[in-house]
């Protein structure tokens, strides 16, 4: 499947960042197709590009935090998980997501 | 501007011997001051706290990264220790922690703006297992920069 995230944690500092890379891994592990943005510190990183939302099966959103730009996302199926749960366990959890989504 | 240009090996100990969390915490402060990252021990070690209180930062295979974003920040920087012997903490796979980085950045957010991207380009390299096995070998802190500024395939 095709899958948008966004990772974003309280500092914005460390979690953000490794939960991208443990995202982008899982998935493409798992044979997805993925990108992912980070809102931390110092801003939006990688941002989305709005093609690749519209193409996407499924919004991850990796977040501890409220985001910027969540009106992007407007009648997607998205699906939420807290930084750490991705971390501890990242291809459990795009596991689940191809359950939820049939994919 | 690379990975080493935020790498500074007077700021790195290979074979620390605290004997907790906050005896650990406050020796990497302590280098933090000895080289002029932050202007207050005390200050900078509580503002990790407050982040220490938000969640766990022991990210699992005995890896921490403990972070303030502090006034008391000068310069932007991570200490890194890798410990004699592994200490409690909060860890997402409950196990102990014996290698610790620890992030300097300073409270606002403006600041030096490269610098925090090279800062989250090393949080990112920790996301990769093998690189964190490899971690717990180097012997001396040109080694641990070494590993961590090996250009990554993602």
């Amino acid at each position: 499947m095709k899958i948008v995230g966004v990772a974003a944690c309280t500092a914005g500092i460390a979690h953000t960042y490794i939960a991208r890379e443990k995202l982008l891994k899982a998935a493409r592990l798992r044979g997805h197709e993925i990108t992912c943005e980070t809102q931390g510190n110092i801003g939006i990183e990688d941002e989305l590009k709005p093609q690749d939302i519209r193409d996407a099966d499924v919004v991850i959103l990796a977040i501890d935090i409220a985001i910027d730009k969540m009106e992007r996302f407007e009648g997607k199926k998205v699906i939420k998980v807290d930084t750490s749960t991705l971390i501890k366990n990242p291809i459990g959890f795009i596991q689940k997501v191809e359950k939820v989504i049939g994919k | 501007m690379n990975l080493k240009d935020v790498l500074d090996e007077n700021i790195i100990q290979i074979g620390m011997n605290a004997k907790d969390k906050d005896d650990a915490l406050h020796q990497m402060a302590k280098m933090l001051f000895d080289y002029k990252y932050i202007d207050d021990v005390e200050g900078f070690v509580s503002d990790v706290y407050l982040r220490e209180a938000e969640g766990a930062t022991g990210i699992g295979q005995g890896i921490a990264i403990p972070h303030g974003k502090s006034k008391n920040a000068k310069n932007l920087g991570i200490a890194i220790a890798t410990q004699e012997h592994p200490i409690e903490w909060e860890t997402l796979d409950g196990g102990k922690v014996d290698t610790i980085f620890l992030f300097c950045v300073s409270s606002d957010a403006n600041f030096a703006r490269n610098h925090m991207l090279m800062l989250s380009k090393v949080a990112a390299r920790l996301a990769d297992d093998e690189l964190l096995g490899m971690l717990h070998q180097a012997s001396t802190p040109q080694q641990m920069i070494e590993l961590l500024s090996e250009s990554d395939d993602t």
